[in-house]
């Protein structure tokens, strides 16, 4: 893991490699390089995809999924954003930036 | 020419002897079966099928064989092979029927990548598909082979074949099988249905087989637009409803009731999204038939057909090696063509230097009878190199006048290849993540290594599992950086443990809790018991970058990886085959060192001098000579005479290498289909002997059999060997 995860930038390493479908119930994304497929709910398809147009640390993402769903911030969401790129990371869909 | 229309002695002699000819929806099996009674209960359940004896190419050759040995007298075994692959553990022969039916299930699962292909029935009506994938004891057969005698049309009990190209269905019809309480259920429900005698006491209880409707086997060739996806559920007293499921969930759902949507990648995630979208999708409870009847039927009354875009044996007895031939030299055209896979004047080519010849001189089709490349294809699957040549002769220009059938069969091994290999650099990317903060080397090994890299060994390269090497102080933390990333020790066996940590190169293998991948970490290319004795320190010392091929991305981490030397790289193989190895598979590793000779060797004209004394310096010169000498002559590697000449000096005195000439060349050529292997098992367990010997001291090595011989009595579960699959 990077020194300090709270500053760290991460990014989707190539977002060619994912396939996206998304219907009324959420999306699904097809990760090419690990051949894992996820189910994810809107904050997390938010999320995602704003880490594959942009390098941005927790806390940007989080204001950037507020803005794109319009819904209220807060710290306790901040977390909830924080948890999910714990996620991502784990599966390998973001990586952090090599400075 | 139907199968109903052999007599029982012409069935018999094809399946004891040169194999009957099925035809199954799209597929084209040869099965042949040693066993007794199978030809009785294959004419009842495939009387009305077409033989497939025009066709010069099988997808499979599938096989049923009592086990040799005195066991045979007390407790017979029968086997199911299907290619080279034995897949199920033995069964009892009055099991044969039901072996037979799940070894073709498999075949059709581990072969047919040619389409999209779902673990699911379906069934048909006005054109339109319906599937019902199932976990086992959903009611999934029962309500199948009910509906197929109730105006719906049956395409398939098992596998649902799915063109990525059209999205269309094609029928593979197999006799359906039915289970426990569900056999009496079809009998009673459907009293015109074939239905053999039931087999009690399989792993999966009471079992019988359907025969196919006529309709459904006449009508095979029709194929149909999907239209919907059911999970269907029986409850005992639950009225029969339809409830929808939203297409995401569904997605996820779909996914473990596949076959090769992982294998095809993209195209499988294309494949099933194009479905998803055509079909209604439903959960369907039903606890009475009739109801289910009248749920379906009223299905079918509502439907639209969807538009669906079209966008969207021979006598091989003597090995045919010569190995008196010459040293091939540098400069020699490899593409030249070789004589060896043409026949003359209607002859036969020997099946042995066929395959030979097409290893020597890959970029050059050999000229065959279908029915050779039959056999060539069989032996090259066994051998483990069908992959390698089907990477090669793809961009010939003749692959598209191959018989269809092979085409598919090597496009097929082609896609697997590939989806090993993407699984293998996505390890070495997990590998990478999880151990650069250590800031130690890691440095890749053999097929790890060649696929990372991108080396031309990689090319249709069967590659299990990554193998790394790092420094030996470090193996605890890094033993410990793996587990925490979710890597554990495969061997719970005490004994084992120890005995890896203690006397081998290695940790016990580990496998990843949730990817279920398998890691091997290295200290050394070899035990520290052996004969040999490699430095690792200089290993790592001259251990390279990794150097991504052009297209791959470097991940997160990749500057902690390595690969060995190119000189190093070429002894860790060579070891691995003539020192460490069991020579299972060794034709596949030798046309490894091939490919990494022919490579390394031709971007650097002073390769060879730097191998020899790399050689030397590590004192690695016996397996080198060993490399070059068979290289050479069973494969043809270009290897300039004086690097062979100085390796010479590595040569064991003659008897011995006369020995080794005749157990090598035996144990690495494959044997012809129908052919007794004998002498090649014998040269196997000789030289598995030999590596043994080689790895540790008598005294160890006997302790060490002694004791895995007792644990095996000691351990051994009777149960065991009676379950199957």
């Amino acid at each position: 893991m990077p020194a300090d995860p709270a500053f760290t930038l991460w990014h989707v390493p190539d977002p060619k490699r994912l396939l996206w479908r998304c219907w009324d119930d959420g999306c699904i994304v097809y990760h090419m390089d690990s051949g894992d497929t996820h189910e994810l709910n809107d904050v997390a398809a938010a999320a995602l995809r704003c880490l594959a147009a942009a390098k941005l640390d927790y806390h940007q993402v989080s204001q950037l999924v507020c803005a794109s769903l319009q819904v209220e911030g807060g710290t306790d969401f901040d977390g909830h954003i924080r948890q999910l790129m714990d996620s991502f990371d784990q599966v390998g869909l973001i990586e952090p930036v090599t400075p | 020419m139907k199968i109903g229309e052999l007599s029982q002695r012409e069935l018999e002699q094809r399946l004891r002897g040169g194999g009957l000819m099925l035809r199954a929806g799209p597929f084209v099996a040869c099965i042949r079966a040693n066993a007794p009674h199978v030809a009785e209960e294959v004419r009842l359940l495939y009387e009305d099928y077409p033989l497939a004896d025009d066709e010069p190419v099988a997808d499979f050759h599938a096989r049923l064989a009592l086990g040799t040995g005195l066991r045979r007298f007390i407790k017979p075994k029968l086997y199911f092979h299907c290619d080279s692959d034995r897949p199920f553990l033995p069964m009892p022969p009055a099991l044969a029927m039901p072996l037979l039916e799940w070894g073709l299930n498999w075949a059709v699962a581990n072969r047919g990548h040619r389409w999209f292909m779902m673990h699911a029935a379906c069934i048909e009506r006005h054109g339109l598909a319906a599937i019902l994938p199932g976990q086992p004891g959903a009611g999934k057969s029962t309500l199948t082979s009910a509906l197929v005698w109730h105006r719906w049309r049956l395409l398939t009990d098992e596998a649902t074949l799915i063109s990525p190209a059209d999205g269309r269905v094609t029928a593979a019809i197999r006799p359906v099988s039915l289970k426990n309480a569900s056999i009496e259920v079809i009998r009673r429900y459907c009293p015109q249905a074939v239905i053999t005698a039931a087999s009690p006491d399989t792993h999966k209880g009471t079992l019988a087989h359907m025969r196919v409707p006529p309709d459904a086997l006449r009508r095979a060739g029709e194929t149909a637009a999907p239209r919907w996806i059911i999970f269907p559920r029986y409850e005992k007293g639950a009225p029969a409803v339809f409830e929808p499921v939203t297409r995401a969930r569904a997605f996820m759902r779909m996914i473990p009731n596949t076959f090769n949507y992982s294998i095809l990648g993209p195209t499988g995630f294309e494949a099933l999204t194009r479905l998803i979208e055509r079909c209604e999708i439903f959960d369907f409870r039903y606890g009475d038939l009739d109801e289910a009847f009248a749920a379906f039927d009223k299905l079918a009354a509502g439907a639209t057909p969807l538009s669906i875009s079209q966008g969207d044996a021979q006598g091989a007895g003597a090995v045919a090696i010569d190995l008196d031939a010459k040293p091939v030299t540098v400069g020699v055209d490899a593409a030249t063509p070789l004589p060896a896979g043409k026949r003359n004047s209607g002859k036969q080519a020997d099946p042995v230097a066929t395959l030979f010849a097409a290893l020597r001189f890959p970029y050059t089709m050999p000229e065959l009878e279908p029915r050779e490349w039959d056999t060539l294809a069989l032996m090259a699957r066994e051998s483990g190199v069908l992959a390698r040549l089907a990477y090669h002769w793809r961009t010939q220009p003749g692959f598209d006048a191959l018989p269809a059938r092979l085409r598919w069969m090597l496009e097929a091994t082609i896609t697997l290849s590939r989806k090993q290999a993407t699984g293998i650099k996505w390890e070495v990317n997990r590998v990478a993540r999880a151990l650069v903060p250590l800031g130690v080397p890691v440095v890749l090994l053999k097929g790890g290594a060649y696929v990372a890299a991108g080396l031309p060994a990689a090319r249709g390269r069967w590659v299990n599992d990554v193998d790394i090497m790092v420094p030996r102080e470090a193996l605890d933390r890094v033993e410990a950086a793996l587990e925490a990333e979710g890597w554990e020790s495969s061997d719970k066996d005490e004994y084992d443990e120890a005995y890896y940590r203690r006397w081998m190169h290695e940790l016990p293998p580990m496998r990843h809790r949730n990817r279920e991948t398998f890691l091997d970490v290295h200290h050394n290319i070899l035990p520290p018991t052996g004969r040999l004795k490699p430095d690792a320190a200089k290993l790592m010392a001259a251990a390279v970058p990794l150097r991504f091929p052009e297209g791959d991305r470097a991940p997160y981490g990749a500057s902690c990886l390595y690969t060995l030397s190119p000189a190093d790289m070429v002894l860790h193989s060579a070891v691995h085959l003539f020192q460490d190895g069991e020579l299972e598979g060794g034709l596949r590793d030798l046309t490894d060192l091939d490919a990494l000779l022919r490579h390394f060797g031709g971007l650097d004209s002073s390769f060879y001098d730097r191998l020899i004394d790399r050689a030397e310096e590590l004192g690695l010169g016996r397996p080198l000579y060993y490399v070059l000498r068979f290289t050479v002559r069973m494969l043809g590697t270009p290897i300039p005479a004086g690097a062979t000449a100085h390796a010479d000096a590595f040569a064991p005195f003659a008897p011995v290498r006369v020995l080794m000439d005749a157990l090598v060349v035996r144990a690495l050529t494959p044997v012809p289909p129908g052919r007794n292997g004998a002498l090649t098992r014998w040269a196997g367990h000789l030289l598995y002997i030999r590596a043994h010997w080689m790895r540790m001291p008598p005294l160890l090595l006997a302790r060490h059999l002694v004791i895995k011989a007792w644990r095996r009595i000691v351990d051994a579960d009777p149960k065991k060997e009676d379950e199957a699959m």
